[in-house]
């Protein structure tokens, strides 16, 4: 029995030519050999495999439970990116032509460019930041066939965004960002509470009623079956200081018409009860999900919001889980009310979190600066062909939103017909990944005597070159094609992209010294390579500006602050270097029972630690759960004794 | 009598300055267009701005001034 897929004759040609000169090593990392495309070798596969991340084409560590759901979610993905690379190239053809489609298969073939979430490119886009207003004013507006009502209590108002995260995450590949769900869940907490909502407000239950349903929310994000039936909801909310929460809902009315700016101190109080909850529940059942950043305005050395600020890194010391978003000007994450005649972008984005509100991406494709360092001589022909392949990779990108407008104009994707995504707020994302790798080759790094590695004058000279090339290349892209939308650059965290590209390269530039660790690494210098944190921070705050946010640093310290003068001196440190975007990184243990401690014994139930968390690339995850490349890759981590280090610091 | 400028883009944040004036009673003379130049040229930073008795106020101090009101 022969099963037939149609493909365009072409794609068909330029896949087989790929098949042949590459051979099955290059065709397996890409998930089209015989054996990952045909559906009995694959079960046979995912039951020998360890964990899910080793089986998937496409695996990651959010995908913890390897069943009967996870195998039927995973088996169809290697025809299911064959699908969608078939598209692609095919409106390749028509929008760039033939030469231009082929050029992009190869690339992406043999590993210089990188289509994120590759099996579902040409289906659903990325992700995307909402705005919980309509869910707050109409209900479950986007589900036909339901007279949808507006929420009147709060525990109603949760179930609903349990709903709408299922809904949002199943009609994308990447994260919901929820920045406004506190603000809209202390108006229906205010509104129970008014009303004396089950006696709530004369037994004194108030706090005790909104703590309850921020654990509902905590814990609905995070069961293991809200996307595709197989893994958490990548999800991520936010908690802002004064200047930040003015900017972003001064405008902002609840729907009685009364309007959030007259609760703000309220609200803000609601805040620091949501992350004292998330806090909790860490020791009782440690979870992954919603990735949490504080963000904090910065002015002339000071925090702006000190009070909100000392709460807050005073918080964040016990597990260092949330993310710190520090900037200069409100207008990163809220541009609606700023005095610039021309806007220039649509707010900060980055796909971890931490964005501003309505934004978003259609998709990530990575250029592999790795591989473009191998693959050329000289400063020179590395901007120039940086050049084509960030061109190349733009070409694929604009057809991937074409290919999706057009599943919208089918209604295909509910999501944006209802609205709760627009094609306005979407950015095109280029990712970038092996930029340490690049500045090895080049010889811009140097090792002083303790083994610390540093990056050279040479290394912030290219470095800056690099980045100018790949926003010029795209400032001519949208001007050649009168694109009407916005293009920018992230550094990727690349889960399974850093292992799957080095792999590729390794393949064909097998004796080369940039392979440092089993992987690329998703910071400028990677968490395995030995530095100092001060080059980490250094490097950031250069590199930062460059790349219009799109990135993160990750400090990884071995214990927690043992002081709050330390975690306070320690984050005024960094911002004041520039950095925007950074969390503190450390290991937290986890017994058997999944209670959260840091130590041998778990201080709940006795047991002793059965696994340990740290941020795979942008979350926490058990390591247990991690694939194989990304184990060695945690092993190689290196933890600064940070209570030493912040000692020190000046 | 209080000589009362509203400057306005009809930004989010304008349209509820705009609406708690409506609502206060408060006489006032609006001045508004969505091209922000007419404000920067005046040196305005942020919008909107409320001009009262020729004291300008940004949003957060409109606010509360409008609520006191």
């Amino acid at each position: 029995m022969e099963i037939n897929i149609r493909l365009d004759r072409n794609f068909t040609v330029g896949y087989n030519r790929n098949q042949n000169d590459y051979g099955t090593e290059i065709a397996h990392l890409n998930g089209f050999d015989d054996g990952q495309l045909s559906y009995t070798d694959f079960i046979d596969n995912f039951i020998d495999e360890e964990t899910v991340a080793d089986s998937s084409i496409d695996g990651n560590s959010n995908v913890g439970h390897k069943d009967i759901v996870t195998l039927e979610r995973e088996m169809p993905k290697p025809h299911e990116k064959l699908l969608a690379f078939n598209k692609i190239h095919y409106e390749m053809q028509k929008r760039f032509g033939f030469k231009a489609a082929n050029n992009w298969l190869k690339a992406e073939w043999i590993g210089q460019l990188y289509m994120h979430d590759a099996n579902s490119a040409t289906f659903r886009s990325y992700c995307f930041a909402y705005d919980l207003k309509d869910l707050a004013e109409k209900g479950l507006y986007f589900i036909d066939g339901q007279n949808a009502c507006p929420a009147k209590h709060l525990t109603t108002f949760v179930d609903f965004v349990k709903e709408f995260v299922s809904f949002a995450c199943n009609r994308t590949s990447g994260a919901v960002g929820l920045p406004n769900i506190i603000p809209y869940m202390y108006y229906f907490w205010k509104k129970d509470i008014n009303e004396n909502y089950l006696g709530i407000r004369s037994a004194g239950f108030e706090e005790y009623y909104a703590k309850q349903n921020f654990q509902r929310f905590i814990y609905a994000v995070n069961q293991p079956y809200v996307r595709d039936g197989s893994q958490s909801a990548f999800t991520n909310t936010s908690v802002f200081d004064r200047p930040y929460f003015e900017a972003l809902f001064g405008g902002a009315e609840f729907p009685d018409g009364t309007f959030m700016i007259d609760y703000e101190e309220e609200i803000i109080n609601f805040q620091k009860w949501y992350m004292e909850v998330m806090s909790a529940i860490r020791s009782d059942n440690m979870f992954t999900f919603p990735v949490s950043t504080i963000s904090l305005l910065r002015q002339n050395g000071k925090f702006v919001d000190e009070e909100f600020a000392i709460w807050a890194i005073k918080h964040n010391m016990k597990w260092s889980d949330s993310n710190l978003f520090v900037d200069d000007t409100v207008n990163s994450l809220s541009n609606c009310c700023r005095l610039k005649s021309n806007i220039e972008d649509l707010g900060y984005f980055n796909s971890i979190g931490g964005t501003a509100l309505k934004v978003g991406s259609v998709k990530v494709s990575t250029v592999n600066l790795a591989r473009l360092a191998l693959d050329t001589n000289s400063e020179e022909e590395y901007l120039e062909e940086l050049k084509n392949r960030v061109w190349l990779d733009l070409q694929a990108l604009d057809c991937v939103r074409h290919i999706i407008k057009r599943n919208v104009d089918k209604k295909l994707l509910p999501n944006y017909s209802y609205g709760l995504i627009d094609f306005e707020h979407l950015y095109n994302t280029i990712g970038f990944i092996g930029i340490y790798e690049t500045m090895k080759k080049f010889g811009y790094t140097v090792m002083d005597e303790l083994g610390n590695t540093f990056y050279t004058e040479d290394a912030s000279r290219f470095g800056k070159k690099i980045f100018e090339v790949m926003r010029q290349t795209a400032d001519e892209f949208i001007k050649k094609y009168h694109c009407d939308y916005m293009i920018n650059t992230e550094q990727i965290p690349g889960e399974s992209a850093a292992a799957k590209l080095m792999l590729k390269d390794k393949f064909f530039y097998p004796e080369t010294d940039i392979y440092d660790l089993p992987l690329y690494g998703n910071q400028f210098i990677p968490l395995g390579i030995k530095t100092t944190g001060q080059e980490r921070v250094r490097i950031a705050s250069e590199f930062d500006s460059y790349c219009n946010g799109g990135s993160i640093l990750h400090y990884n310290i071995d214990a927690p602050f043992d002081s709050f003068e330390k975690a306070w001196k320690m984050v005024n440190y960094i911002a004041d270097q520039g950095v925007t975007y950074f969390a503190f990184n450390t290991v937290i243990e986890a017994c058997e029972n999944n209670h959260a401690f840091y130590g041998n014994i778990c201080p709940v139930c006795g047991k002793p630690v059965a696994t340990k968390y740290t941020r795979i690339v942008g979350f926490y995850t058990p390591i247990r759960t991690y694939s194989a490349p990304r184990k060695a890759e945690f092993k190689m981590r290196k933890w600064e004794h940070i209570n030493i280090t912040a000692e020190k610091i000046t | 009598m209080d000589t009362i400028i509203l400057y306005s883009t009809g930004c989010p944040r304008c349209k509820v300055l705009k609406k708690k004036l409506d609502a206060k009673g408060i006489v006032y003379t609006l001045e508004e267009n969505k091209d922000p130049s007419f404000m920067i040229e005046k040196g305005f930073t942020e919008t909107p701005i409320l001009e009262v008795n020729g004291r300008a106020m940004g949003f957060i101090e409109a606010n509360t001034w409008a609520n006191q009101f």
